[in-house]
């Protein structure tokens, strides 16, 4: 193993963001802490995104693992004990002056500190520790702090870490125990979930004191996610989708992130994907998540034994409105939020604001224009006054042929000819929905 | 016959013209109401040059603050801050059909469960009116640009430790900077520059915020940095860097995310 010991602060800094980079959780949301007057930051609930890096992700939080030295050997991971790779290690008041300098010019919301395993978990989580104890007590930042508890230290330290940080993260790495054997060989799936557990319910209770005693300490305040790669075991969406939710549910994570699985290291194990990540997969992944979230849909919903994986051409829920057309047309002046959102071309946003201008008087398709519906998709399942927009069939391969719109915005080309499309039953092309 | 007031081009100035547009009995279909003189005068229309009046300004705030509440009075400040020409126009039409026309819908609060008092508080949903409709558009235009330069506006850190930012927004969305900096930044002296309108935002410990007009930016300001910001501009762009996933680029991605317009100041990208 080479280890640089007299090594700048820049050339950890390129070293450690570049081994950091494959978390992909970067999101600044879920606290709101105002200023107390005494030092530097807040935190807006909303989240703030300062740039866009080179794969289109958004850099929102000072990215870092504190060492990249690792006594593990999980075979997909760059930082693997067996790979020959240079590593580095920061000092935590390396972390913070990196932290406050990036603070102070606009760069940041704050610090996501991650690390790999130096010596054992206990040692790796004191100086996770002391980076964010001297961060939060010597230089009075007050921003966000996203810190990774590493499964193995005891439940002490990461007791008082949580205290300090606004959200705290433990990767589940891969979606199943089997996989986990397999491609993580030092890692359990019980390992992992018992900090979950644990900063689960450090998490509720301190809600309650919180709601007691305006100014009891706060833990995690903006909750807990994990992550898992997709693509690199053989699970299938269902098999995801399944995981996922009861991870909402019975640990109460605030996010779940897919990370779409990036070949590092050669190995017999891993699987070869010569199309790389599977960035369409991740993105599908996505968007169930946003409608389990937001939209009210239940995972089996979406997905079921008989069709265990989302359909590549078609976004979720146009996939399950068309397998339910039985529950449309839809009345826009009279079917209630939660209905309104079932229909496709009909976001949050717009569900809120046909609810609103409809106290005003009945709406009609022009109307729902100018609100934001995109009544391309819309307008084979909606009425307006018992009306449809055009002569429109109520029938899923005439509405698919018809709303074949092949400038979906995907992250990559589903790599996929309009010949093969008769190869999915009810595919077209829908727009992403996430942003409607 | 058509009366075209035009407001100075204030907020106040605004406010002012709608109290007169609406004292003058008119007609609210014949007026309407400017920020700039028109390039061509039209037949038949009768131009009135509106005069700052705090008075009346006042006047007109409390109303829409005891009637419309405090959610649809942010939105109109947003608003008449905006680029837009027709700003003023929409302001007043919005006014008039809510107080001469068509009051509040119900009492019950926002669908999202907001209720920021005033009984028109959900005027802002009644999307089916044009004129709402455009306010409303107007003051998301102006909210967003203000927004993202909350997200990318960058500070360079000078000799004397001042925070230094320029910006070149379309829209005179300075004071909307202020509350999200002062609070978090309460211990710095910062100061933000809006090129275009050469007026500056600035804070100052322990004192709060200040407007300033008619500011020049000395040309090679550059040079007033201190020496730590070169180095910090080179951590953050390699950082920049060394985070994208060199199998995912994208670009056409990052571009939809942050359009090239808005990068003249962000170190992180070379946009020479
Ligand atoms: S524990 Fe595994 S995933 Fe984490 S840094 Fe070490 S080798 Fe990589």
């Amino acid at each position: 193993m080479i280890i640089q010991e007299q090594m700048s602060v820049g050339e950890k800094l390129n070293i450690l963001s570049d081994a950091a980079k494959y978390d992909v959780a970067c999101t600044s949301s879920g606290s709101s802490r105002k200023n107390d007057g005494k030092g530097m930051g807040n935190c807006e609930p909303a989240g703030i995104c300062h740039s866009f890096a080179a794969d289109g992700r958004c850099i929102s939080l000072l990215k870092i693992l504190f060492t990249n030295e690792c006594i593990y050997d999980c075979k997909y991971c760059i930082n693997r004990s067996s790979n020959d790779v240079v590593r580095t290690s920061f000092t935590p008041d390396e972390i913070c002056e990196l932290t406050m300098g990036f603070y102070r010019r606009n760069y940041i919301e704050g610090l996501f500190l991650s690390s790999g395993v130096l010596h054992n978990p206990g040692y790796t989580m004191e100086l996770l520790y002391e980076t964010v104890y001297k961060l939060r007590n010597v230089h009075h930042f007050q921003g966000y702090i996203h810190l990774k508890a590493i499964p193995g230290a005891n439940e002490e330290i990461i007791q008082r870490a949580g205290y300090l940080v606004d959200r705290m993260s433990v990767n589940l790495e891969l979606p199943t125990a089997d996989g986990l054997k397999k491609l993580a060989p030092n890692k359990t799936r019980k390992n992992i979930l018992r900090p979950m557990r644990q900063i689960q319910l450090a998490a509720k209770e301190s809600k309650q004191e919180v709601a007691l005693y305006h100014h009891a300490p706060a833990f995690v305040p903006a909750g807990q996610s994990t992550q898992m790669i997709i693509g690199a075991t053989g699970e299938s969406d269902y098999e995801l989708v399944h995981v996922a939710e009861s991870l909402y549910r019975q640990f109460e994570l605030k996010r779940v992130f897919y990370s779409a699985y990036v070949h590092v290291n050669e190995d017999s194990s891993l699987p070869a994907l010569p199309g790389g990540p599977p960035l369409l997969r991740e993105h599908r992944l996505y968007q169930a998540d946003w409608l389990m979230r937001f939209y009210g849909f239940r995972g089996e919903e979406l997905l079921s034994e008989n069709q265990p994986n989302f359909n590549v051409m078609l976004d979720p829920k146009c996939d399950w409105a068309l397998r339910h057309l039985e529950r449309f047309p839809v009345e826009i002046n009279r079917a209630d939020y939660y209905t309104l959102l079932r229909v496709p071309g009909i976001g949050t946003t717009s569900a809120w604001r046909i609810v609103g201008a409809r106290k005003y008087g009945s709406l009609d398709f022009e109307h729902l224009k100018k609100i934001g519906v995109v009544l391309k998709r819309a307008l084979y399942f909606i009425t307006c006054n018992g009306r449809t927009m055009y002569p429109i069939r109520l029938d899923a391969d005439y509405i698919v042929r018809n709303m074949m719109n092949p400038r979906e915005k995907l992250p990559v080309e589903p790599g996929i000819t309009y010949e093969q499309l008769s190869l999915f039953d009810t595919s077209t092309v829908g727009k992403k929905e996430m942003v409607v | 016959m058509k009366y075209v007031y035009i407001c100075p081009d204030t907020m106040a100035g605004i406010f002012t013209g709608v109290y007169d547009a609406w004292a003058s009995k008119v007609g609210h279909e014949n007026v309407e109401l400017r920020v700039k003189e028109p390039d061509d005068l039209e037949f038949f229309c009768e131009y009135i040059t509106v005069k700052e009046d705090m008075d009346k300004a006042e006047k007109v705030r409390r109303s829409i603050q005891r009637k419309l509440g405090e959610g649809v009075y942010h939105s109109i400040c947003y608003a008449a801050c905006a680029y837009f020409p027709d700003r003023a126009q929409a302001i007043y039409h919005t006014l008039v059909d809510f107080f001469a026309k068509e009051g509040a819908a119900s009492k019950r609060p926002l669908a999202s469960g907001w209720h920021p008092g005033g009984t028109g508080s959900n005027y802002f949903e009644n999307l089916r009116n044009p004129h709402v409709k455009r306010l409303q558009e107007i003051y998301r235009r102006v909210s967003m640009e203000s927004y993202r330069y909350i997200e990318i506006l960058r500070f360079k850190e000078l000799e004397n430790k001042v925070l230094f930012a320029v910006i070149e927004p379309e829209h005179n969305i300075l004071q909307f900077l202020a509350p999200h900096f002062a609070e978090r930044f309460p211990l710095e002296r910062w100061l933000i520059y809006d090129k275009g309108r050469k007026r500056a935002l600035g804070h100052e410990p322990g004192k709060g915020c200040a407007l300033l007009d008619g500011a020049d930016l000395p040309e090679h300001y550059q040079e007033y940095c201190a020496d730590s910001q070169a180095d910090y501009e080179r951590l953050w762009k390699d950082f920049c860097n060394h985070i994208a996933i060199k199998e995912r680029v994208s670009w056409a991605r990052q571009r939809q995310m942050i359009p090239i317009k808005y990068r003249k100041y962000m170190e992180e990208f070379d946009t020479k």
